[in-house]
């Protein structure tokens, strides 16, 4: 569990510094996407942390993971629609929240 | 080049990674896949900075096949920066401008889609989304209540809301069941 936590944290701010070097290299849309990958991580973690209060062992992680598809739900849906209209930049954005989501995903699989 | 135009074209290329598309695709024309691989960015983020490009009016495209082709265009790079600067627009088109702006934020705001997400508190913010709508109805033409109620429903389902407000604000006229919109 502190490791996925701690991988978490590392994450964000991984994110966050990303944003940094490419704001400072004038890439500002791109920045913009690591904040929503740093806010993405962001809620992986409020979520483990709340869940972590209720559950343990392997009940934590299938209550988490099952949470996580839930948030996702919403995610489908705006996609779905925007790709319906070519709206490419909602398109890029919720592809970068999905990317997120399976990487975090990997990583418990992977404990 | 209108004022407006300029500032959006020159937002658009204050951005490192759509300044090399325009350096790919001033060598030559090319798809979204080339110049992923060439610039070593996503698909999705080729597509989301060539959207901005065109949108400005820097790149244009045509189908091809299975293809879609970005090339860029040249004429917009050849306009001389001291003619747009020389440029003068009086206060009028000006303020025809502004308004246009307000409108246009209005609606992106309000809008996705095609559908009108909520109805604005604010009285000027619903009136241009009233106008909005509106633009469905031919000028003159007369509609009975169930047409009207139908186009109004493709863009929000409480029609009723939307047609009573249409008539206050003037934007549409009742007589009886007939309604029509105003010029």
């Amino acid at each position: 569990m502190n490791d996925f936590i701690l991988y978490l944290n590392k994450s964000i701010e991984a994110a966050n510094k990303k944003e940094q070097e490419l704001i400072a290299t004038e890439c500002k849309d791109e920045a913009n996407l690591q904040k929503i990958r740093a806010n993405i991580y962001g809620i992986c973690l409020t979520v483990v942390q709340v869940v972590a209060k209720e559950k343990c062992g392997k009940e934590l992680w299938e209550e988490y993971v099952g949470r996580l598809d839930n948030i996702a739900k919403n995610w489908v849906k705006s996609y779905e629609k925007a790709k319906l209209h070519n709206d490419v930049e909602k398109i890029l954005i919720e592809e970068t929240k999905f990317q997120v989501l399976n990487e975090v995903k990997e990583k418990i699989q992977n404990l | 080049m209108l004022e407006a135009d300029a500032i959006k074209l020159f937002k658009c290329l204050a951005d490192k990674s759509r300044l090399q598309i325009l350096k790919s695709l001033v060598k030559e024309e090319m798809y979204v896949e080339r110049l992923a691989e060439r610039l070593d960015l996503t698909p999705a983020t080729i597509s989301f900075h060539l959207k901005k490009l065109e949108d400005a009016g820097a790149v244009t495209s045509r189908k091809e096949q299975y293809y879609t082709m970005y090339s860029i265009r040249k004429e917009v790079f050849m306009t001389n920066i001291l003619d747009i600067i020389k440029e003068e627009s009086d206060e009028a088109d000006e303020q025809k401008q502004r308004e246009e702006a307000y409108r246009k934020k209005v609606i992106s705001a309000f809008f996705e889609y095609g559908k009108l997400k909520s109805i604005p508190a604010q009285r000027k913010k619903e009136r241009i989304c009233l106008e909005e709508i509106a633009k469905v109805f031919e000028v003159g033409k007369t509609y009975d209540e169930t047409e009207v109620n139908e186009k109004i429903e493709a863009f929000f389902e409480d029609y009723c809301t939307i047609r009573r407000d249409m008539i206050s604000e003037g934007i549409m006229k009742r007589e009886g069941t007939k309604y029509t919109r105003k010029q």
